[in-house]
């Protein structure tokens, strides 16, 4: 009687999908979290809170530094448009997204994974869970230890605080969903990172600048869309993207940033199940 | 049988040139392997597409004079064409730089490199001529080339008797936006080993730098924070360099001053990261 | 998951929640005060007002802006004085904040409740002087006017402009009839804290700025006189919130909420063209461009915000120009 060979993606009866995700969860998120990748994350996050101390510190020493009426809750806004929502978030989810796949392809190391009795969606799916963790943890003290720094200059923090509660969020969210989209980009291309880039700093900046309907086609449309705080306007690419940026809703933004993590998230899973990886001597 | 090849010492038998014309060999093996990637001719060609725009905007002008008012051509319109060209030298620079060194000291090349009849500075000014020309062609030529398309399309040397520094201030702003990129780069290729990483570095130093100056600047109304930006720099110099009044009241002298830091700054990085010898603690 | 691991996870989550406690602490403790102190005066708003306004009179009347802008324009001296001859009302010594509650429908009537130190027998003086009576009603003492047709163009109303003393500090001014009312709506519980969707607007405005106002726009419109193309651009808005903190500068946030997404798009576009097309159009005064600069538009779903600051250096610019109006015709020419 000739046996079934069992599809190279598929694991063995009784290995779930989650329960194997868990486990490449468990193993790859101390390695992702201790890794130099983590230094620049900190360093990217640790910016904003080193930018608003030194606020602090030259106020406290009554340094005229806030002109025209700038408050402190203005200034942490344009922080969470220039440092988080418009780099952190894309950057790091490019960094660590393309690199999911291609970091075990790279160090030669995929071949002893793929050996494991586990399905072979549960890698990608367990190191997208341990991206996430790491992403988030060193982001969000950051936002809110500026926060509390920035808020109560000028400002108060009761004012503000909800505001603060929709950036959390937004922070989440904006990292599961250009994190799924660029572990696909991970899978499908051999040099992520430059189409990555590309995405984030060429196609979006452009998409939110033209009329029409071309602006759906981008993340930042939807994140952008959640963000509270006024998007400020310092070039003339600013000033357009801001005439040409009808927000949308909140039902919509969650529709497409959802739309966005499932298809990337299948696609990555997907081309990892039925890819066969040569890799080059 | 098989053969046994002799591994022990042999002497280099082959023709010694003279110290000082080795970085040829380096550049010429650099620039082969960045042109075998098509993505990079992809883009390269790609970064001609504002070129032939500038050139129907010089035909119009020159054909039809009542245009004049609306497209005049200016020193202005060179200085901006070199300006939109930063975008396309942006990817390139990443592209083309990241793994520049990065990829040698992934695979211990360098120790081999610098075994043979090759000076540290050779190998540097091999790799660093191969970005350097990869940037040339987006900045430099097509910036030339439009120079030479008007006077063609003028049939006078009309613009040229009106601004007689506009030559060289063409060739010194595009050189400015090569130099500094491409030290940049790869000093910074030079401190890691994965090119993804010197990529987000990179992108990091751009935009992070941009943000910072751009809370800073909002927040005590002047626009003086300029220096604080690597690309305002680049444009508070080039506006400089042609005469023109500056977007921003940045002193001339502090942002070029910034910018010659950042060259030595990349140079003392190379002269630390790119030795033969690597000593582990 | 090593202990390392462990420790650094537990460090950020520790580091967001005491930041979410923090702020939750002063959420609670920071915005329901500001609540309270107008808590008093809303309750003699009634529940179908189509807008309801609130301004703290002492911190605006003791603002850097406000000082200046009385240098600027000298001429608001004026309705001071008037006020203060017509109800023997100090407006700049004797009021501390007040709440006004406007009908709409294009009915004029409306109270305003001020909170502050009144001298009762000044008042009482002031008003026997233009003729009103004294009356006693629900249990508080009112000074009720002679009763003046009102004719706004479309039609004519009879108002009997009264002042009423509601209690301790508290001071109602309006149509006899609407003051009435009030004292009723105060004592049914038919006041503002009967209109769940008000209120709402009204906790998330109050605390915010030294002025607010929420508006039923669909009411407001109503009011004659209004120019059909505003009613037309209003068409698609339900709700109007506003607040301003008065104090060097004027920093304020608008709010409209719109019907429904669609309205609130158009809303947006239209408020984003405008503030495009004010800065395209801007002249080289860096004043009014620093001001335009401050116009922030912003929102999501049916929201539609608009945050704006008038710095004061923009009154500098008003200053000048009032100074150039006043001047003589022929020196104004040079």
């Amino acid at each position: 009687m000739e046996q079934a060979t069992p599809r190279p993606g598929a694991g063995p009866a009784g290995t779930g999908v989650l329960a194997a995700s868990m486990r490449v969860f468990d193993l790859s998120l101390g390695r992702m979290l201790w890794s130099r990748r983590t230094i620049f994350t900190a360093l990217v996050a640790g910016l904003p809170v080193v930018v608003a101390l030194v606020l602090r510190t030259l106020l406290a020493f009554e340094v005229p530094v806030m002109q025209g009426g700038v408050t402190g809750p203005v200034v942490f806004g344009l922080m969470f448009w220039g440092f988080v929502v418009r780099f952190a978030i894309p950057v790091l989810a490019v960094f660590y997204g393309t690199a999911l796949i291609a970091d075990e392809v790279e160090d030669r190391t995929i071949t002893y994974l793929f050996t494991r009795p586990i399905p072979r969606a549960s890698v990608v799916l367990g190191k997208y869970l341990a991206y996430l963790v790491c992403a988030t943890s060193v982001l969000l003290p950051a936002v809110v230890l500026t926060w509390l720094l920035l808020a109560p200059i000028d400002g108060a923090l009761a004012a503000s605080f909800p505001d603060l509660g929709v950036d959390l969020v937004i922070v989440v969210v904006g990292f599961v969903a250009y994190g799924a989209l660029f572990a696909a980009v991970g899978t499908i291309f051999d040099r992520p990172l430059l189409f990555g880039l590309l995405f984030v700093f060429g196609w979006e900046n452009l998409a939110l600048a033209l009329p029409g309907q071309l602006r759906r086609a981008s993340v930042a449309h939807y994140l952008q869309g959640l963000v509270p705080h006024a998007m400020p306007a310092d070039t003339p690419l600013d000033v357009l993207q801001r005439a040409m940026t009808g927000a949308p809703g909140v039902l919509e933004c969650a529709l497409g940033l959802g739309l966005v993590t499932v298809v990337g998230l299948l696609i990555a899973a997907r081309v990892v199940s039925n890819r066969e990886y040569v890799l080059e001597h | 049988m098989s053969l046994v090849h002799d591994q022990s010492y042999r002497r280099y038998t082959g023709a010694r040139r003279p110290i000082g014309r080795a970085w040829i060999v380096i550049l010429r093996t650099t620039l082969g392997a960045l042109f075998a990637r098509r993505p990079l001719i992809g883009l390269l060609l790609l970064s001609w597409v504002p070129f032939l725009v500038r050139t129907v905007q010089i035909y119009v002008v020159e054909s039809y004079p009542q245009a004049v008012e609306v497209l005049a051509v200016s020193p202005r319109t060179f200085r901006d064409f070199i300006d939109f060209q930063g975008l396309f030298a942006f990817f390139v620079t990443i592209y083309a730089g990241s793994g520049l060194i990065a990829g040698d000291r992934r695979v211990n090349a360098l120790q081999i490199y610098l075994s043979k009849p090759l000076l540290r500075t050779e190998y540097i000014a091999g790799k660093l001529g191969a970005l350097m020309v990869c940037l040339a062609l987006v900045t430099l030529v097509p910036a030339v080339m439009l120079l030479i398309m008007q006077v063609l399309m003028a049939g006078n040397l009309a613009l040229h008797r009106a601004a007689p520094g506009l030559l060289p201030a063409v060739l010194l702003a595009s050189m400015l936006r090569i130099v500094v990129p491409a030290m940049v780069m790869v000093a910074l290729s030079s401190l890691s080993t994965s090119s993804r990483y010197v990529a987000v570095m990179y992108a990091g130093l751009l935009f992070v730098s941009e943000a910072l100056y751009g809370v800073v600047a909002r927040a005590t109304g002047s626009t003086r924070v300029a220096w604080l930006s690597l690309p305002r720099n680049l444009d508070v110099v080039t506006d400089a360099i042609f005469r023109l009044p500056s977007q921003h009241d940045a002193p001339v002298v502090l942002s070029a001053l910034v910018l010659i830091a950042f060259v030595v700054a990349s140079i003392v990085v190379l002269e630390r990261r790119v030795r033969g010898v690597e000593v582990v603690a | 998951m090593a202990p390392n691991t462990r420790r650094f996870l537990f460090g950020s989550a520790l580091v967001v929640a005491a930041g979410l406690c923090t702020g939750l602490v002063a959420y609670y403790s920071g915005v329901l005060p500001s609540r309270q102190v107008v808590r008093g005066e809303l309750a003699f708003i009634p529940a179908d007002v189509a807008a309801v306004a609130y301004a703290d009179v002492r911190q605006i009347m003791d603002s850097e802006f406000r000082q200046r802008l009385r240098s600027a324009l000298p001429a608001a001296g004026s309705e001071k004085d008037r006020m203060l001859e017509a109800t023997g009302i100090d407006i700049e010594r004797d009021i501390d904040a007040v709440v006004a509650g406007l009908q709409g429908d294009g009915t004029p009537g409306g109270i305003a409740i001020l909170r502050g130190r009144f001298d009762r027998s000044r008042i009482e003086a002031a008003a026997l002087q233009h003729g009103a009576v004294e009356e006693q009603y629900g249990g508080y003492a009112m000074l009720v006017g002679r009763p003046h047709t009102f004719d706004d163009g479309t039609s004519s109303h009879r108002l009997a402009p009264s002042v009423a003393f509601l209690g301790d500090g508290l001071l109602g001014l309006g149509d006899a009839d609407e003051l009435r009312r009030a004292i009723d709506v105060s004592v049914s519980g038919e006041s503002l804290s009967a209109a769940p969707d008000m209120m709402r607007l009204i906790d998330d405005v109050s605390g915010t700025g030294d002025a607010w106002f929420v508006a039923r726009v669909a009411r407001m419109t109503r009011q004659p006189g209004l120019p059909e193309q505003v009613q037309n651009q209003l068409a698609g808005v339900e709700w109007l919130a506003a607040s301003a903190n008065i104090d060097r500068s004027v920093r304020g946030r608008v709010r409209a909420e719109a019907r429904d997404d669609r309205s609130a798009e158009d809303l947006r576009a239209v408020v984003n063209g405008a503030v495009a097309a004010a800065r395209l159009f801007a002249g080289q005064d860096q004043r009014v461009t620093a001001a335009l600069n401050s116009l922030q538009a912003s929102g999501s779903g049916r929201q539609v915000e608009l945050a704006f600051e008038l710095p004061p250096s923009l009154l500098e610019l008003l200053e000048a120009r009032a100074a150039a109006a006043m001047s003589p015709g022929p020196a104004a020419g040079h």
